[in-house]
């Protein structure tokens, strides 16, 4: 099954003067989202578990998890780094936005 | 299991995960545009302006501060981020859409609604579609991925929704709402029977004109398959009537005369110039004496403030949206009467947001003058202003 794609055709911007910046700021951005996400269901489980009088800091602190869940942890980071790295790995390098690059003008124009 | 903010028919069940991950690029969009550029903004005129103006050199086009900020880091900072996230925008919907691949192929199509699709397999797709991912978006609006697929359909719906952050309404009809019922308000006498949409995508903004005007027969045409086969599904599940076909708005099969309102929303900027003024001159063909062109579109720049022509045209420079500068420079009545439309018939509005102020302050809001600030055009929850432009024809 063809999925659908991550990256879209076309170089991305270069909108910081060193190499990397922006592509670094996009890896903090996306890094942040998964963050937020995780913070967010965290926070929910708190409540769910509030609600059914368990206390779950205590509880998490005395947890070892098995093999299976081991992995499962695994596979979950590996997908935590791939969406961080998205561009950096096989990204098609940058476009300068240099006072004469001909993108400042609208390309039908040219 | 939750579904997207709107329910129909075609919605996907979303993970917490997936509703946490959009949620925060929705917020991330909001405070770009909000805080970033504001901030970009004060930065400009405390201390650009100035410096420029110490120099002697004055900043008189949108290219002119464009340049200027150049190197200004608050305007790297601000594009870098408003990329990333537009980036993010269609990543975070992305998995849930090709998790329900399938189901999403399969659904039955609802069949107790009178709309149809008519797909040309033959239809040539034209190069501002095929050419390049338009606004950054993977695939754009014609990639099938298995045959006969409306997946990019169901990511078009799922990534506005993240993108809008509440700005086109709960529906995300707000744009069609608002300018159907500025015809059906603002020209209470007129009663169009038939209605056309141009470049409806998943017909978002084309339902609202079957709500507005309940007797009249709804058309939209688009060239992308997938988009089309997914509005058409939407559509039926909502129980909204629509006939949605593959055709090429400038070069359309209709008949002369055929239609009272030829309407389109965000299409015209992203046309190339010929094919635009194609698209005009048919508009013009398919249109009935008495009936009416009406689309809404970006603000001209001859009607914007300066700063607000930069700030606008943003999207031509970085956004992958390569004909909307050149769109924005054109004076539209000019357009319009080059297409046949006399120029005393020409109408453009100002308008608050239908689904958001409600009828009666819309009604109220209609007999004021047109406002051209940093509300007009831009998604803005202090209340935004849809521009509006077309013409009668005799
Ligand atoms: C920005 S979208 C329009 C959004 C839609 N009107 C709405 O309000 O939700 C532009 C659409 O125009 C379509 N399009 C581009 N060129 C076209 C053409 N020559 N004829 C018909 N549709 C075209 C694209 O496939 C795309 O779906």
């Amino acid at each position: 099954m063809r999925k659908i794609p991550r990256k879209r055709r076309g170089q991305r911007h270069q909108f910081f003067a060193a190499d990397g910046v922006d592509e670094i700021l996009s890896c903090v951005l996306r890094l942040t989202a998964e963050i937020s996400a995780v913070k967010e269901r965290l926070y929910l489980a708190e409540r769910v578990l509030e609600a059914q009088g368990l206390h779950l800091t205590a509880a998490i602190e005395a947890y070892e998890p098995n093999e299976a869940q081991s992995e499962e942890l695994a596979a979950g980071r590996e997908r935590l780094i791939q969406t961080v790295l998205a561009q950096l790995e096989g990204a098609s390098g940058t476009q300068s936005i240099a006072n004469d690059n001909p993108s400042i003008v609208d390309a039908a124009d040219s | 299991m939750h579904h997207q903010s709107h329910e129909h028919g075609m919605a996907i069940p979303l993970t917490q995960e997936d509703r946490a991950r959009r949620a925060f690029v929705s917020s991330l969009r909001s405070h770009v545009l909000q805080q970033m550029s504001a901030g970009l903004r004060q930065h400009f005129d405390s201390t650009v302006a100035e410096e420029n103006t110490k120099r002697g050199k004055r900043l008189e086009t949108p290219e002119d501060i464009h340049r200027s900020l150049l190197d200004a880091f608050p305007f790297k900072a601000y594009s870098s981020v408003r990329t990333s996230a537009q980036e993010m925008v269609f990543d975070v919907v992305s998995d849930a859409v090709d998790r329900n691949r399938d189901s999403l192929n399969d659904r039955p199509t609802v069949d107790s609604c009178s709309g149809t699709l008519t797909l040309d397999p033959h239809l040539e797709l034209p190069k501002n579609v095929t050419g390049f991912d338009v606004h950054l978006a993977p695939g754009a609006y014609h990639a099938e991925y298995q045959p006969e697929d409306l997946c990019a359909g169901a990511v078009y719906d799922n990534s506005i929704d993240v993108f809008a952050f509440g700005q086109f309404g709960k529906e995300l009809n707000d744009i069609g709402s608002t300018l159907a019922n500025y015809i059906r308000l603002a020209y209470s006498d007129f009663n169009p029977q038939q209605i056309l949409d141009c470049g409806c995508t998943v017909g978002h903004n084309t339902l609202p004109w079957a709500t507005a005007f309940p007797d009249a027969e709804v058309t939209a045409i688009d060239v992308a398959a997938p988009v089309l086969r997914y509005g058409h599904a939407r559509a039926q599940s909502l129980g909204i009537p629509v006939h949605f076909k593959q055709m090429d708005a400038s070069d359309m099969a209709f008949d002369d005369e055929q239609f009272d309102v030829v309407f389109s929303s965000m299409f015209l900027h992203e046309l190339p110039p010929k094919d635009l003024a194609a698209y005009l001159r048919e508009a013009y063909r398919v249109l009935k004496p008495g009936g009416v062109l009406w689309q809404m579109e970006l603000p001209p720049m001859n009607a914007m403030p300066v700063y607000e022509n930069f700030y606008m045209n943003w999207d031509t420079y970085y956004n992958n949206e390569p004909y909307y500068g050149t769109f924005r420079k054109q004076n539209y009545r000019e357009l319009l009467s080059n297409a046949g439309f006399d120029e005393d018939n020409f109408i453009e509005a100002t308008l608050p947001r239908y689904t958001f102020v409600g009828d009666a302050a819309f009604k109220s809001a209609l007999t004021g003058s047109n406002t051209f600030d940093s509300l007009t055009g831009r998604m803005d929850p202090k209340g935004t202003r849809w521009y509006g432009f077309g013409a009668w024809k005799e």
